[in-house]
């Protein structure tokens, strides 16, 4: 890509923008010519990752012999043009345009007396349902029209207003729709049809009745919507919203990360705010992507993480039976403790699919140290010992098991311990195992944007995980944990000191990691637990999709 | 229990018919309900804007502006909310002033108009000044007429009357010497600020309806104090209704965006099919 803009640089013949100068290749458009030599022309339709259709005519452009305005996202550079891209009379037509868009966009507040003052009484905007200006608009910080009218330092609206009146559309997962708000530029559904080939929606109706919808005006989860959220992401207004990420108003911070939920690690960047996670988007500018984003890391990372219910301080077993919140030193030492009565035999550790690749090895380097390589991991509700021999007898010797996936047990399998007699567990969220009364300790651990490392994910490619947001309580990482229980255990052949000496070891020996499978692209669970249960939304996309489909693919 | 018998929408004011005849019988104008939607909601107050004795229901105008006003714009007809508390508050004091100019936006369009007829029925002469962002939001403006001596209109855009706000309207008025003798305000807490400030110059006795975070609405709590004339007042029990020229407006702001991050947080499990989710601060 990059080599792609180099090589534009140097175009192979000239035109005067702004008696300016400037290279080009045939094919490019006058307004790709002007964003790559730094000249600013307004648009609302148009957008770098889009194919243009010149529909909000805000990009026009006078060209020296060519009749009246040309919009410049769809007419073509020639050789020796001479364009001009600003002047009063240019200026003076835009203003003209926007409030013709104006007159059908509630933009009261833009021409409001008290503007001023009630933006810094609403901040962020009021959480109302139906949006009537821009104080209780959900996109109020980063909305393209109000950054247009400053541009344009538009301060009247000439026209009456006419407010289109459509319902509220609010019965589908994840999504909110207010077609009052849409400027019908286009944009959603040249990303959903041109980009990424689902043709979910599309202009219905005629005239001034003129929307976006669906065919049959059938719920986005009835049809062929997969809730990717690109629309939402190139949408200029705020008619198209993802219902539990948009009254935060502008973010603290945006952290580029990898979504682990399954194998495919995505991109994705985290918006954070109060210290928890916001949103999870695309990049900005490249937000029009020509491969969809799945519901899973788009739309329920918040749901998912930010949970009243999840484990925030390590608790163990009192010699009265009771499990009471202690720190970190006495939780590690209390455990250290148990697990030095243990012969490695009589040990057992289970590892995730989900867990960072510093996680999966300094697991392993525990189970190698201290549980005679007994390590290991769920698929499909199968318990797969990989450096073993399937035999019943591993299960008749273990006595203490040390999991960081616990949900993933049922009754039956948990049952297969005879001996069990000591649980350790490491996880985000209570599970029905935590609350057995073999469990000596609980330790409260970190979810994937709220710790740095990397991931393993397919194709071998080894993505970076950044932390985004903070853990709930005195979370920490699991190879935190572990390496302090391993270090606390004092054998001199524990080796892993610190996040470094993992990250070289993992350098040394990929296979520990390859060694895991990978979490399946349709996995409905994070750690054992289905999303389900702490997204509502995400249940009834599914059952949604189970319905119409009978089968669901992310 | 609580039937929502009607239910309508005008641009996110939901009007709300509830069966609930013990409150019907006792309320008197300027008082307020304590309203759960359901067993897991929060309770939150809301003033009530009408009511029948001979159908036992009382109407409430609800601004959707977060999560539990967002649960009972959800409600349909014929669902029940969890329970409706009230009525709470100290009914508004009226007697004959002589000229009464109420003012109102937003939900508070609704809610001035018992005042507004309980101040008709005491000889005043009533006027009602309201506002809101277009012609087209204006509701309830039939009663409010019949109501009232005179309607005057505000809105953003100039549509219809004014273009400004309801104190743009009272400067106006005072400007040109129509002498006002008491003044009522209900709407939020800038538009109750703003209006306090354009009488203060006239000296004319205000009265606000003061809308803090309310947990009990009797008194118990304490959450909904606000500091009136430097002292600490429960708005529940004290109010709704005190001096606008010696509100603590910041104050009252500060208390009340106390959390918008859990209010802001709740969004994220919300979902239109399930229940209300557990607010924490994980």
């Amino acid at each position: 890509m990059a080599e792609l803009v180099e090589e534009k640089k140097i175009g192979t013949e000239t035109l005067t923008i702004n008696g300016k100068s400037v290279s080009f290749f045939s094919g490019d458009t006058i307004l790709e010519v002007a964003r790559r030599s730094g000249v600013y022309i307004p648009t609302l339709c148009a957008r770098a990752d889009l194919p243009s259709i010149g529909s909000c005519r805000l990009c026009i452009v006078k060209v020296e012999g060519m009749r009246g305005y040309a919009t410049s996202c769809t007419t073509p550079a020639e050789p020796n043009m001479v364009v001009t891209t600003n002047s009063p009379e240019i200026e003076k037509l835009r203003r003209g345009i926007l409030e013709l868009i104006l007159s059908e966009h509630p933009s009261a507040c833009l021409v409001c007396p008290i503007r001023e003052s009630c933006e810094k009484f609403n901040a962020p905007s009021s959480k109302t349902g139906r949006v009537t200006g821009c104080n209780m608009c959900p996109n109020r910080d980063i909305c393209e029209l109000r950054q247009l009218v400053e541009y344009l330092g538009l301060k009247e609206i000439r026209y009456p207003f006419l407010y289109k009146d459509f319902p509220l559309e609010r019965d589908d997962p994840f999504m909110d729709r207010d077609y009052n708000l849409c400027i019908l530029c286009g944009r959603c559904i040249r990303v959903c049809q041109e980009n990424l080939g689902l043709s979910a929606i599309s202009f219905i109706r005629r005239g001034h009745d003129t929307k976006v919808g669906t065919s049959f005006e059938k719920l986005h989860v009835d049809g062929n919507c997969v809730f990717c959220m690109h629309c939402v992401d190139v949408c200029p207004t705020g008619a198209l919203t993802v219902r539990g990420s948009k009254w935060h108003g502008y973010p603290d911070s945006e952290t580029p990360t990898t979504c682990i939920l399954c194998e495919r690690g995505c991109e994705l960047v985290i918006d954070t705010k109060w210290n928890k996670v916001m949103g999870a988007h695309p990049i900005r500018d490249m937000s029009a992507g020509k491969r969809e984003y799945c519901v899973k890391g788009r739309c329920c990372l918040p749901a998912l993480f930010n949970s009243p219910d999840r484990l925030k301080y390590p608790s163990t077993r009192r010699d009265d039976g009771k499990m009471i919140y202690t720190d970190w030193d006495n939780a590690v030492r209390h455990v250290s403790e148990i697990v030095s009565h243990y012969s490695p035999k009589e040990i057992a550790v289970l590892s995730s699919r989900h867990l960072t690749d510093e996680s999966i090895y300094a697991l392993n380097e525990f189970a190698r140290v201290y549980a005679e390589s007994n390590i290991f991991y769920f698929k499909d509700a199968e318990i797969i010992f990989p450096n073993i021999e399937k035999s019943d007898e591993i299960f008749k010797d273990i006595k203490i098991l040390y999991l960081t996936e616990a949900n993933s047990f049922t009754d039956e399998t948990i049952e297969r311990f005879g001996n069990l007699e000591n649980i350790i567990i490491q996880d985000i969220y209570p599970s029905s195992l935590s609350r057995s009364d073999k469990v000596c300790a609980v330790f409260p651990t970190t979810v994937f944007t709220e710790m740095n490392g990397t991931k393993t994910c397919a194709d071998n490619r080894r993505e970076t995980i950044t932390k985004a947001a903070e853990p709930p309580g005195n979370a920490i990482p699991d190879w935190e944990i572990t390496i302090q229980i391993g270090n606390a255990l004092d054998s001199p052949d524990f080796r892993m000191r610190d996040f470094r000496s993992i990250q070289s070891n993992i350098q040394m020996h990929p296979w520990i990691i390859t060694a895991i499978p990978m979490v399946p692209k349709d996995s409905l669970t994070y750690r054992g637990f289905p999303i389900a249960d702490f997204v509502p939304d995400f249940r009834i996309f599914v059952e949604g999709r189970l319905k119409s489909k009978g089968e669901i693919h992310f | 229990m609580y039937e929502l018998v009607e239910k309508s929408e005008v641009f996110n004011v939901h009007e709300m018919v509830i069966d609930a005849p013990e409150i019907a019988h006792s309320i008197e104008a300027g008082q307020f309900v304590i309203v759960m939607g359901s067993e897991n909601s929060e309770r939150i107050p809301l003033t009530v804007s009408d009511w029948n004795t001979d159908t036992g229901t009382i109407t409430l105008y609800v601004l959707e502006t977060g999560m539990s006003t967002l649960e009972l714009a959800r409600m349909k007809v014929g669902d029940s909310l969890y329970a409706v508390t009230g009525p709470l508050g100290s009914p508004s004091e009226i007697r004959d002033y002589g000229t009464v100019v109420l003012g109102g936006g937003c939900y508070g369009i609704g809610a001035i108009y018992p005042i507004a007829k309980a101040c008709r029925e005491a000889g005043n002469k009533v006027i009602s000044i309201i506002e809101a962002r277009y012609s087209f939001m204006f509701y309830h403006e039939k009663e409010l007429h019949a109501a009232c001596d005179q309607v005057l209109y505000a809105t953003s855009d100039g549509s219809k009357g004014k273009k400004g706000k309801v104190e743009d309207v009272i400067t106006e008025m005072l400007e040109k010497g129509v002498k006002i003798d008491q003044a009522f305000f209900i709407g939020c807490t800038q538009m109750l600020e703003r209006c306090s400030e354009a009488t203060r110059p006239y000296n004319i006795p205000t009265k606000v309806a003061l809308n803090s975070i309310m947990l009990d609405g009797t008194g118990m709590c304490g959450a909904c104090r606000v500091s009136v004339g430097g002292e600490t007042k429960f708005a529940c029990v004290d109010g709704p209704e005190f001096d606008g020229h010696k509100v603590d407006w910041k104050e009252l702001d500060q208390r009340k965006s106390a959390y918008t991050e859990q209010e802001t947080v709740v969004y994220q499990s919300y979902s239109h099919g399930g229940e209300v989710p557990k607010v924490g601060s994980a």
